[in-house]
């Protein structure tokens, strides 16, 4: 990337973590990300086009903690959507609480209320809540926005967020006010899909896609050092061997599609371990897995536990 | 390996054609993000930038990755100067072959892509090949029927996945149903009305989709050749993620006493029984079969149990639709000919799904009529 980007615009690095036991604002841990660099280019690619990213990959590669690690290093202000089964399009941007208003007219009509509260009731823009979009579209900074799971909700919902992502605009209906992103301050939105179903294409010519890679062992390693810092070389590289060993059993079991360790279990599976104390761990890491953490089916109990167990 | 003078052009125009979703606008994108430095140190950042623009799934990344390989050269391994290394170690799959030395300029469509990539893609596209094969071979006697746009045209299957998915987003049936989420304001407003004050907004379920799907397709036989486009079938009836149920069942040339749940014909369930199954009377039932206007023959057996097997069903479901692989020029005097006239069927062409997914929600189909 030329040098004179830098100066003017955001660039994501992947490389300021956040110190150990640094909170964010909601008293949330924060946890490092070491995102890989097609990862990067892909993100900065999106903050420089002002086009959602569309993240995919396999369950636990840290795909919703993207979001929180871009905005981290960026110091930007972070929204987070997750989206359900029931979430609809506008909820993103703003709920308009109709009932309560309603309610509060008849109260109104009943003379039960005071002549501040019925201030209130009249403006109809006080029953608007706003949404993560919403928010993140009136912020006076550009702002991260991770949709996560856009796959769990009904299939029509990414095409009625079009025009809000394409024109960064909207109108809430009820009271008629407009919503304008103001130019430079547009927020830089990352969606999180798990490909439980497939995205209509008109969403997706707008997106751009990238594909979380599974890490290499290098990879991994740094990984699992950069959460855990004072663990011990050995028991890093001892674990991730082990860890890869089942990892490659399963892939030759199950194929592309079935689910797979990755490494938020990977992760999971360290912090038990770097409980103990060093010797212990490190006889640990030979030991019986830890099923609850790595094997999460009942097939995967049976056909791995035994195996990786009278192998070691 | 300079900016101007890449084929990103031919790039584009070809993964056009091989059906990626692409516009003139993300054509642009690409050199926006260009001309702001992005992907230009060498060919692996190149890559990545179309990749990240232009790739929307793993399968496409497949196409992209062949039509790459065949347009864009990778630079020779002498060279050093200009060329990062960081573009090297990318290649694991090692050309065997020396690449010569290639003018930047020239847009070289010789160059050979690499081994792997190759067999990928010539895995993808067999089966596409052995569908025109087909047609091709059964059709071998009749001239005419070689200049079909099933032969002439580099597309060889007559409906793509998306074409497909969007078809069946059609099918839909939908009935509020599940835990009352919305709001029913004319219900509440004569609530209100009734009362005289609001005590409780009514609240009605959210309409989904319930439209059932009994998909039944011929496998084996005739039908080897069209295995690819009933898979595409199955993979888009169940991941178009819409219709309230989809079961697919498998039979051999016709259903006789049983229908299978999988291709391999492991599990069994008898007609009968399915005939009792929870399906609401406004089922649809997809018949995907050739009716054996593939090999051409005329079999009065294959029609009677046809015909038996079509009663049974229509007098348990109301919807019934026949979809034929074989080109509608090729039923007449075979077996597809007679079968035709008892149930609505269709080639299996945009035209021809639309028109069978249009029979399945109670519409007459276009074909009939121009038959009588």
């Amino acid at each position: 990337m030329s040098e004179a980007l830098t100066n003017t615009l955001l660039i994501y690095t992947g490389q300021v973590q956040p110190a150990e036991g640094e909170k964010d604002e909601n008293r949330q841990l924060l946890s490092p990300y070491l995102p890989d660099e097609a990862l990067i280019e892909a993100v900065n690619l999106a903050i420089y086009l002002k086009r959602p990213l569309l993240i995919k990959g396999e369950p636990g590669c840290g795909k919703t903690r993207l979001a929180r690690a871009v905005a981290y290093e960026l110091k930007l202000p972070y929204e987070a959507w997750y989206i359900k089964s029931i979430s609809r399009a506008r909820d993103g941007l703003y709920t308009y609480d109709t009932i309560g208003r309603f309610r509060d007219s008849q109260l109104i009509a009943a003379g039960r209320l005071k002549d501040e509260d019925i201030r209130r009731v009249e403006d109809p823009a006080s029953y608007v809540q706003w949404g993560p979009l919403g928010r993140a579209f009136q912020n006076d900074r550009r702002t991260v926005v991770l949709i996560d799971e856009i796959d769990n909700a009904d299939i029509d919902f990414p095409n009625d967020l079009l025009l809000e992502l394409d024109e960064r605009r909207f109108i809430v209906e009820e009271t008629g006010q407009k919503i304008q992103v103001k130019e430079g301050v547009e927020a830089i939105v990352l969606i999180t899909s798990n490909d439980e179903k497939d995205l209509p294409d008109a969403f997706l010519r707008r997106c751009l896609f990238h594909y979380i890679e599974f890490p290499r062992r290098e990879r991994l390693v740094e990984i699992v050092k950069l959460h855990f810092r004072d663990a011990s070389e050995d028991l890093v590289n001892k674990a991730v061997n082990r860890f890869q060993q089942l990892r490659k059993k399963m892939e030759e079991d199950k194929g592309e599609a079935g689910k797979k360790v990755s490494t938020s279990e990977l992760i999971d599976w360290f912090h038990i371990l770097s409980r103990d104390s060093a010797d212990e761990a490190l006889t640990k890491v030979d030991g019986k897995l830890p099923a609850s953490i790595l094997l999460k089916s009942w097939d995967d109990h049976i056909r791995y536990l035994g195996l990786m167990y009278s192998r070691t | 390996m300079s900016v101007e003078n890449l084929p990103l052009q031919e790039l584009f125009t070809r993964l056009r054609k091989a059906d990626l979703p692409l516009g003139i606008e993300e054509y642009l994108l690409v050199l926006h993000a260009l001309q702001a430095g992005f992907g230009i140190s060498d060919r692996k950042a190149l890559k990545c930038l179309c990749h990240t623009l232009w790739i929307k799934s793993v399968d496409e990344a497949r196409v992209f990755d062949y039509h790459f390989e065949q347009l864009i050269p990778r630079p020779p391994k002498s060279e050093t100067s200009s060329q990062p290394l960081a573009a090297l170690p990318e290649q694991s799959e090692t050309q065997s072959d020396t690449p010569s030395p290639l003018s930047s300029s020239k847009l070289s469509t010789s160059d050979p892509p690499s081994p792997t990539t190759v067999s990928e893609m010539t895995l993808r596209i067999e089966d596409e090949v052995q569908v025109a094969q087909a047609m091709k071979q059964s059709a071998s006697n009749e001239d005419e029927i070689l200049s079909d746009r099933y032969i002439s045209s580099d597309e060889y299957f007559p409906v793509t996945r998306r074409q497909m998915k969007q078809s069946w987003r059609y099918l839909s049936r939908p009935v509020r149903e599940g835990l009352p989420t919305e709001l029913d304001v004319e219900a509440t407003v004569s609530e209100v009305g009734r009362r005289g004050i609001l005590l409780e907004p009514v609240l009605v379920p959210q309409r989904i989709n319930r439209a059932e799907l009994l998909l039944l397709i011929d496998h084996g036989g005739s039908m080897v050749p069209f295995h690819m486009l009933s898979r595409r079938l199955v993979e888009t009836v169940l991941r178009g993620g819409r219709l309230g149920k989809a079961d697919i069942y498998y039979f051999h040339n016709y259903p006789g006493e049983y229908l299978y749940r999988d291709h391999a014909h492991q599990e069994y369930e008898r007609i009968e029984e399915l005939l009792n199954g929870p399906y609401s009377k406004q089922a649809c039932v997809l018949i995907f079969s050739d009716a054996g206007a593939a090999r051409g023959g005329y079999s009065l057996e294959r029609i009677d149990l046809t015909e038996k097997f079509l009663k049974q069903f229509k007098q348990r479901f109301r919807y019934i639709a026949w979809l034929n692989p074989m080109p509608r020029s090729r039923w007449p005097g075979t077996t597809a000919g007679q079968v035709m006239q008892s149930i609505p069927m269709s080639d299996l062409s945009r035209r021809g799904l639309d028109d069978a997914i249009s029979v399945l929600r109670g519409r007459p189909s276009h074909y009939k009529a121009q038959i009588s």
